[in-house]
């Protein structure tokens, strides 16, 4: 019983159709800070011509973009534009990490330079380089089609996954204060050194009746997956950050004495 | 015509009763800066009244890695400072360095030394005029210098295998001897290249839009640009005679002939022109030294205890296998003397010299850059007041600020 | 790279004042007290019109050094190509120099500059902010006791997720 269409007419998945237009007009948002962007600036220009693969809209507004290409290392008085920037960004949205520095620092392992953005802001795809080639970022750009296409939803249903939520384990330096201190204004004011969190931070999260649970069912993949994690204040600041990524706990008894001990 | 510079004094920007004034936040993402910085411009209507710029979006630290990588490291990293010429960089950083240690580099090694600063230079004009004509609506010719300045790519790859991190010089030479083809390339772009700037020159020089945009636009004068110590061609658009190949001939300027381009008007207009002849300038060095390259090697003997060996030394005998290891190791390296020095170099952009602070060890206890973007945007606020805001875009565009530079 | 008679000269109007040579070039220690007019002199009288740069060393376990901080005032005469650095040495608590912005207008960034990787104070600098790093941050990084890494300041940010973007 087989129903006879006529010429022309394919049958699909709305998601497929959907993730069909997205990634043949991916429009780009060039957040380009350092020497990577004069690559990107490369890429887009005559030689190796982006518009081959319909990626070369460049749109300065954000708004207007559904790529962001982030271009150069990111410091920490550029963060938390980086951040407005990417919140103004219209969903289905992706991000391209290109570079070193954009992905890990880079060479600049110094007090400025963000260890990576994706530690802030979700990322897709990484490009390596220093800079990486024009061909290099055009096959990122190919890359991220094929994602596109293959996880992709008409409702962005996938960004609601768990390991959507966070960044990636691995990916956690230390020491990590739970989150930004609420009510205190600066983000640039110094924490306190791993020796002084530590003891601060292990008697107050076995002890403190909210986050005893986040930060026990924390522990154990915390300390499966993290490096050197047999260190005690390694674990115990992992700990924190798990107790804070597991969601509704947002470890306040954590935080009191850390805030105490500045 | 150009519109006059309204005359505005600074105590109607500090007057907090003109509430008729507006401030306009331009940056620190914005196509027009071309890099990381923001400014904050109060507004009268159109004109500008004041301008504050912030500065800082892109600091990295580059000082404070000057203290932990030693002199040959530190190269990769001068790279990264202006990226629009990192051979300048790489040559001035270790000028600095060979000045501190007391070492002179055998003639092959300062010629072509000599001839990458001098295409360095010319890659940076190209972008500076080129990002300038883009920002005042000339988008051919931005693609002009674009085109030609994949070719001077292609050329640093094939001398050093990156397009342009390429971190060629070493502490007393360079990485490795220049390859005939290098030397061919460099040839065919110098017969080629005086071409492209005669299609460029058509294309702007004479186009009532862009003179329009910049001509009297962004005045400084020759007080103002020595008060304010500027150098490179903002400098002598301005007037200022001074170009440190002519006046402290460094590596080996003194064997060449080429002039200095000067002019005296001191706007947009005149930095355009002082770069675009100064491209003419550069090709003519770049072709006689690659016509008298000197034969000899590139780095000097193995007396000098600073210089990394030979390869194929290194490869085939123990001695150089050890005398490697002995810079290479982090426990090992060179002697300095506890001495400060300061060495410059005539950038494509201005004076960029390293003050140098030397402690016995291979690495540097200071290694302080003297950037000429940082000093050239804080000129800014001077130039822009009483025009208009579209002459911002035209203004730092010919003042050529690189962030990475500004900011290190 | 400085004719013998402007030192001479300098030497005449301010006996007090060290100075060494190393590879040509010549170093002049100069007093905090005395550093406004022997400015004023080498502008007005040797013609020293360009003022390179301003920046500053910090000496901490530096071998043989005496001093915490010595600021670092590179000067060029463009009518007869001369090069001078005047070094002023300053310690702890007391570190306030009077500011070169009124001689040498181009030294205010380089100022800001030097006091926010220092903390050195210039009294009567129009606009002593901090210029590279945030206005919020504690530290002044490039004295020797900052690590490189920083104390954490760059990881004290709020993680944006997909979720909430
Ligand atoms: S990855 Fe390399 S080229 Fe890219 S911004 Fe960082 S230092 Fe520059």
């Amino acid at each position: 019983m087989a129903i006879e269409l006529p010429e022309n007419v394919v049958v699909s998945r709305l998601d497929a159709l959907a993730n069909w237009c997205r990634k043949n007009s991916l429009w780009p948002m060039p957040f380009a800070t350092a020497c990577c962007g004069i690559e990107l600036m490369a890429t887009g220009a005559s030689r190796h011509d982006l518009a081959r693969f319909g990626a070369e809209v460049f749109r300065f507004s954000p708004r207007q973009c559904d790529l962001m290409i982030v271009a150069g290392r990111v410091v920490m008085k550029m963060l938390p534009v980086l951040q407005r920037i990417w919140q103004q960004m219209l969903e289905p949205k992706w991000c391209i990490s290109m570079g070193a520095c954009a992905s890990t620092g880079g060479v600049f392992d110094t007090y400025a330079v963000v260890q990576g953005i994706d530690r802030f802001i979700p990322v897709d795809m990484y490009v390596p380089g220093c800079p990486p080639r024009p061909e290099q970022l055009i096959q990122a750009i190919i890359d991220l089609q094929e994602k596109i296409q293959q996880e992709g939803t008409l409702r962005g249903v996938e960004a609601a996954l768990p390991q959507h939520q966070g960044p990636k384990r691995a990916l956690i330096e230390l020491p990590v204060l739970p989150s930004m201190p609420a009510g205190r204004g600066t983000p640039y004011a110094a924490i306190p050194p791993a020796s002084v969190l530590a003891p601060a931070a292990v008697p107050a999260s076995a002890t403190g009746p909210a986050s005893t649970t986040g930060a026990a069912s924390a522990t154990g993949p915390a300390a499966a997956t993290g490096p050197g994690s047999s260190r005690e204040a390694h674990a115990a600041a992992l700990a924190v950050s798990g107790a804070d990524l597991a969601g509704g706990t947002q470890p306040a008894a954590v935080q009191q004495p850390v805030g105490g001990g500045r | 015509m150009p519109l006059e510079p309204a005359l505005l004094t600074q105590d109607l920007a500090h007057d907090e009763q003109q509430d008729y004034l507006w401030t306009l936040n331009f940056g620190p993402q914005h196509p027009a800066t071309h890099t990381t910085l923001r400014l904050v411009l109060k507004l009268q209507g159109e004109r500008v009244v004041d301008a504050m710029p912030d500065i800082g979006y892109l600091h990295s630290g580059f000082e404070k890695l000057g203290e932990h990588l030693d002199y040959n490291q530190y190269v990769t990293v001068t790279d990264r400072m202006n990226y629009i010429s990192p051979l300048a960089n790489n040559v001035a950083w270790h000028l600095a360095v060979e000045r501190l240690l007391g070492i002179e580099v055998p003639p092959r090694c300062q010629y072509l030394r000599v001839i990458l600063c001098e295409l360095a230079r010319i890659s940076d004009h190209l972008l500076c005029t080129g990002a300038m004509g883009l920002d005042t609506g000339a988008f051919t010719f931005f693609l002009y210098a674009f085109n030609r300045r994949e070719d001077l790519y292609d050329i640093f790859e094939t001398l050093c295998g990156a397009r342009f991190t390429n971190s060629y010089t070493r502490v007393g030479g360079l990485m490795y001897d220049a390859t005939p083809l290098f030397i061919e390339k460099v040839r065919q772009f110098v017969r080629t290249f005086p071409r492209t700037l005669d299609d460029m020159q058509r294309l702007l020089d004479r186009n009532r839009i862009f003179l329009d945009r910049t001509r009297g636009v962004g005045v400084l004068s020759r007080e103002d640009a020595l008060a304010w110590s500027c150098t490179g061609p903002v400098a002598r658009a301005s007037g200022v005679t001074r170009d440190l190949r002519k006046d402290e001939p460094y590596l080996c300027y003194r064997d060449f002939d080429f002039r200095i381009c000067c002019a005296r008007e001191g706007d947009c207009l005149a930095r355009y022109l002082v770069r675009m002849s100064e491209m003419r300038e550069s090709l003519k060095i770049v072709s006689q030294a690659i016509e008298n390259l000197p034969a000899g090697p590139v780095n000097v003997g193995q007396e000098c205890r600073a210089v990394l060996p030979e390869k194929p030394w290194v490869y085939s005998t123990i001695e150089g296998c050890i005398a490697h290891f002995e810079l290479a190791m982090s426990n090992r390296g060179f002697e300095t003397p506890c001495e400060e020095s300061y060495a410059a170099i005539e950038s494509p952009n201005g004076e960029l010299g390293f003050y140098l602070v030397g402690d016995g060890s291979d690495v540097a206890w200071r290694a302080r850059c003297r950037p000429p973007s940082f000093v050239h945007f804080a000129v800014f606020p001077l130039l822009i007041r009483g025009h208009t805001l579209s002459d911002v875009v035209a203004v730092l565009g010919s003042l050529n600020i690189i962030a990475a530079e500004l900011d290190r | 790279m400085i004719r013998p008679e402007t030192l001479d000269g300098l030497l005449r109007l301010f006996p007090q004042l060290e100075h060494s040579e190393f590879r040509g070039q010549t170093r002049v220690v100069v007093p905090r007290e005395l550093l406004p007019s022997v400015w004023q002199t080498l502008r007005d009288e040797f013609g020293f019109d360009l003022l390179i740069d301003v920046t500053c060393v910090d000496y901490l376990h530096y071998r043989k050094a005496r001093h915490r901080f010595g600021l670092v005032y590179l000067l060029a005469a463009t009518a007869t190509n001369e090069r001078l650095t005047l070094r002023c040495y300053l310690d702890e608590p007391d570190l306030a120099v009077p500011s070169a912005v009124p001689y040498w207008p181009g030294a205010n960034w380089l100022e800001r500059e030097v006091w926010d990787m220092f903390g050195i104070t210039f009294t009567g600098h129009p606009d002593l902010r901090r210029i590279l790093l945030p206005e919020a941050f504690t530290a002044h990084p490039l004295r020797k006791d900052y690590p490189l890494q920083g104390r954490g300041e760059r990881h004290n940010f709020p993680v944006l997720t997909r979720a909430q973007g």
